[in-house]
């Protein structure tokens, strides 16, 4: 990210978990930014530390287990891993705001719809009752639900997944923030409800100029809503660029297996009328408590040499706008 | 829409409630002893010395001559009607010896209650928040010695160490002869073991809720963290705890018979004990009906919280 001014910049982040079998870096040293009305997508499979980097952002990671030990998170001129407790929770919820991936359960079941869309309104923006009633309702509007009025006084185990998730947004944008972080938004939801879902936050944050992170390890989602991407392997960056760039021809062995594995309609025969097997990517993610000294991806990489299996890759510019963190130069 | 829950909830009990009566008067009836001899005024050795003629007379007196269901369904009749005879022993209205007996235990169970609810409670939370940490083996020590000790041992230690040792307390539990002051020790006495339940269901309920995502999603708003715990996860959490609470309050009556007894409280517990001590056959069936009744009542009182409390249950 040059140009743009960011809004939110993470900085050689690190958060480790305590475990039995030893220290899990879970985000070992991962940097990106998000500038203002832009979607950064943050894209990885399970455990590559995609959720917990956005989870650090505001703290939310459980401690003990887990901690932020290092790099910063830089937000209106703050480190957000060093303000008070009282700052970030000013900024939670308001500032910058949260969405997650069971819209099931990520609701209050003995409240209603009404006063968990207005407890962000009251405590943020000093809002009467009534007033944050009246904006809650503004707010189930806005995300498209029918029948506001009644809504209001209902309770999330009346409503479907698709339309727990509007509320989670409602409530998470209810006090107009600057960042939205969406953490795997849509990976609970059937099909069409995510596509209805990814639209209503693409509509929302035109209208609002929010910044949103999106993390997913869906590169369908990544491929609809991102302008920018981030490639997480292992707990670190291994891949950025305009979503543009990355598809069309992405520089890390990793990036190039994901892309891969998407099945495909128009190429899932031969040519002789027999199915293809499904691609894939060979093993499995090595444990985060004991990486390799060279490239972590090394012994699934096609392309790997003595060096990828010695030397930690540095992250460099391979075009402009365009940075992988991988010893080889991959073939067009 | 609550409303007729409710109705319906409270017609369900009427079987219960006729199950309790007639187990009250097989009880009565079972129990060792004859009620006619213990009228006469004499004990078991003394049943020599009456005239054949006479025993025969009382036991008419008494209708105890009466086939078993007629007898039961005679005193069913009444008994429903708020009539439960008159004592074989004193020929007071049972009625009345309930009646005045009654407040005392309600007052001791009610105070009781509110009493181990709060620091059960509180004792959970502060265990769940700080799981692993000192202030939750602390509490759970609590808890454990307090499941463990019986009351009526605890009853007896807390007057040797509050009102014998260091003479704080009246060692007689009769509110009318010391005032209010005389309730704390039966109270403590009474409440350690339902504290001690309730505080680790808190616990255990309490930690389940906070590794909820909804929890994470209430912290994700900015909320302070005693909202957090104490109107997101609280609420969540207690379904549990209500049951126990309500089960204890029932089973407290065993708790309070005994320590009732000990503090020479004039309550249900006393009245029952001395009843079955003098073979008060109807005083005895009247108590037992009562604490029965109360039972059912409270279990009612506890489902119609949870409609209460939780949106999601509508029987």
């Amino acid at each position: 990210m040059d140009a743009m001014a960011a809004v939110l910049e993470l900085k050689n982040l690190q958060t480790q978990f305590a475990t039995r079998d030893g220290i899990v870096r879970a985000v070992d040293g991962v940097s990106y930014a998000v500038g203002q009305g832009e979607t950064l997508g943050v894209v990885g499979e399970s455990g590559c530390g995609k959720s917990v980097s956005s989870l650090s952002i505001l703290r939310l990671i459980p401690d003990p287990p887990g901690k932020i030990v290092g790099g910063s998170v830089l937000f209106a001129g703050e480190d957000l891993t060093r303000v008070s407790e009282e700052r970030i929770r000013a900024v939670r919820g308001n500032e910058i705001s949260m969405i997650f991936q069971e819209p099931m359960t990520s609701l209050n079941p003995m409240m209603t719809i009404g006063k968990q869309i207005s407890e962000p309104l009251t405590r943020h923006l000093g809002l009467s009752k009534k007033q944050a009633a009246d904006r809650a309702q503004e707010m189930l509007a806005l995300v498209q639900i029918p029948d506001t009025r009644k809504w209001l006084s209902g309770y999330p185990h009346e409503m479907s997944g698709g339309m727990r998730q509007r509320v989670m947004i409602a409530i998470a944008l209810a006090c107009d923030p600057k960042v939205l972080i969406a953490d795997e938004p849509t990976t609970a939801l059937d099909v069409t409800i995510q596509a209805q879902i990814l639209q209503l936050i693409r509509e929302l944050q035109e209208k609002m100029g929010t910044a949103v992170i999106m993390v997913t390890h869906d590169l369908g989602v990544i491929a609809e809503v991102a302008d920018r991407v981030v490639v997480m392997y292992a707990g670190r960056k291994i891949e950025e660029a305009s979503v543009k760039k990355l598809f069309a021809r992405p520089r890390h062995p990793y990036t190039r297996g994901l892309m891969t594995a998407i099945p495909r309609l128009d190429k899932i025969t031969n040519g002789d009328g027999l199915s293809k097997r499904l691609t894939e990517i060979p093993g499995v993610v090595p444990p985060l408590y004991d990486l390799p000294a060279g490239c972590a991806f090394a012994d699934r990489c096609g392309y790997a040499t003595d060096q990828c299996r010695i030397e930690k890759p540095v992250f460099e510019k391979k075009s402009p706008n365009h940075w992988a963190a991988c010893w080889q130069e991959l073939p067009g | 829409m609550l409303t007729t829950v409710i109705f319906r909830r409270l017609l369900l009990s009427i079987p219960t409630i006729l199950g309790v009566a007639t187990l009250a008067f097989v009880l009565g009836h079972l129990a060792p002893g004859d009620p006619a001899i213990a009228a006469m005024g004499l004990d078991m050795d003394g049943y020599t010395t009456i005239e054949p003629g006479e025993l025969e007379r009382v036991r008419r007196e008494l209708g105890l001559d009466k086939p078993m269901l007629v007898q039961y369904g005679l005193w069913l009749g009444k008994a429903l009607q708020g009539d439960f005879g008159r004592s074989f022993v004193t020929t007071e209205l049972v009625a009345e010896m309930i009646f005045y007996a009654l407040p005392s235990t309600v007052f001791l169970l009610l105070t009781t209650m509110v009493v181990a609810s709060i620091v059960g409670i509180a004792l959970g939370i502060i265990s769940a928040v700080n799981q692993g940490k000192t202030g939750d083996y602390i509490a759970r020590m609590i808890a454990i010695i307090g499941v463990s000790t019986p009351t009526f041992w605890f009853a007896l230690v807390l007057i040797l160490l509050f009102s014998f040792a260091i003479p704080i307390f009246p060692m007689n539990g009769s509110v009318i002869d010391h005032g209010p002051i005389a309730m704390v020790l039966p109270t403590l006495a009474i409440a350690l073991h339902p504290a001690a339940l309730i505080a680790r269901m808190m616990r255990s309920s309490m930690l389940e809720v906070l590794s909820q995502d909804m929890v994470r999603t209430a912290t994700a708003k900015g909320l302070s963290r005693q909202r957090v715990l104490l109107v997101h996860a609280l609420r969540n959490a207690i379904n549990p705890v209500l049951t126990v609470i309500g089960f204890q309050l029932a089973n407290l009556m065993g708790g309070a018979v005994a320590v009732e007894y000990i503090f020479s409280i004039p309550g249900l517990g006393s009245l029952l004990i001395e009843s079955i001590y003098e073979k008060d056959l109807l005083v005895m069936q009247g108590a037992v009906l009562v604490v029965g009744v109360a039972f059912a009542v409270t279990n009612l009182l506890v489902d119609i919280l949870y409609l209460v409390v939780d949106p999601r249950i509508r029987l």
